[in-house]
């Protein structure tokens, strides 16, 4: 799976649970701060990510993830792992 | 459910109090001590029970959860009476703890407790790991160990005050029938009774080296 590809599916993830706009969520867009999510979104954003592919993303690496590059690019090389 | 939780019991009135988060906080604070005891059950799996309590009482305090609801700005979200308001109660420690526990409680009901706990986790994950005790009271461990284990109480005593008297610093030693005696110093009486428990617990095996700063 290439990043664009994953990035789609990451942005409709987004858009779907926090109900924003999908031109919101970009590549360098900060959860926190741009989309405004919280710790409990965040958690929620991580099981929904493990069930779309099939990973697990320990709370040490979720704490890691600030934007939304950031999830694409950890979902992309725990793929290829 | 989530307005519940948000919602002091002062911005209802008398008769519909119970709509407030008090009954959401009491739900939340168990789900809260329940997931956390599991988490430090399995995270140190040599630690006796007085230190886990000792622990999972430094994470759930209303210190700490009055920092966690800071961190995620709970404080502008709260449905306050209007003499809380006035007094600042959007800020205090007290309102924005029990606010965090009714959260976890709403949270709960709503999304389960596997959810609720890996929101928990996530969010103390950090003060789980810490090797260290935070906040630790350490003069209160020794307390409860010597009530438990030993015949008669700690006794402190100061053995040497040096230093200007702006830059004071206390050396106190504390004794404890049939254990070795241990010297701690701090720049207060208190702070140096509390290193002298410290080291008095690690000299004796009370604590494992590594767990005690």
């Amino acid at each position: 799976m290439d990043e664009e590809e994953i990035f789609r599916k990451v942005q409709e993830t987004i858009v779907d649970q926090l109900a924003v706009d999908p031109e919101e969520v970009h590549m360098d867009a900060y959860f926190l701060q741009d989309l405004g999510a919280d710790s409990f979104y965040m958690v929620e954003f991580a099981e929904a990510i493990e069930d779309l592919f099939g990973i697990r993303i320990p709370d040490e690496d979720l704490e890691k993830i600030e934007t939304v590059g950031d999830a694409v690019r950890y979902i992309k090389d725990r793929l290829e792992e | 459910m989530l307005t519940q939780a948000l919602t002091h019991p002062s911005a209802l009135p008398a008769e519909n109090a119970h709509e407030g988060w008090e009954r959401l906080e009491f739900l939340g604070d168990a789900v809260l001590e329940l997931a956390l005891s599991e988490a430090l059950y399995v995270l140190y799996p040599d630690s006796p029970e007085g230190e886990l309590t000792q622990r999972r009482a430094a994470l759930v305090n209303q210190t700490s959860l009055a920092k966690k609801a800071r961190e995620i700005h709970l404080g502008e979200k709260l449905i306050l009476g209007k003499g809380e308001e006035k007094s600042g109660g959007r800020n205090k420690d007290s309102i924005l703890a029990d606010a965090m526990e009714a959260l976890f409680g709403a949270y709960f009901l709503e999304k389960g407790y596997e959810r609720a706990k890996r929101v928990i986790l996530f969010l103390f994950q950090d003060e789980l790991r810490s090797p260290y005790l935070l906040q630790a009271d350490y003069k209160s461990i020794l307390q409860e160990y010597a009530q438990k284990y030993a015949s008669s109480l700690p006794l402190y005593q100061i053995v040497e005050e040096k230093g200007l008297p702006h830059a004071r610093v206390f050396v106190v030693k504390v004794s404890l029938k049939g254990h070795h005696s241990a010297l701690g110093s701090g720049t207060t009486k208190k702070a140096a009774e509390q290193q002298a428990a410290r080291v008095f617990l690690l000299k004796n095996g009370i604590f494992k080296d590594e767990l005690v700063r």
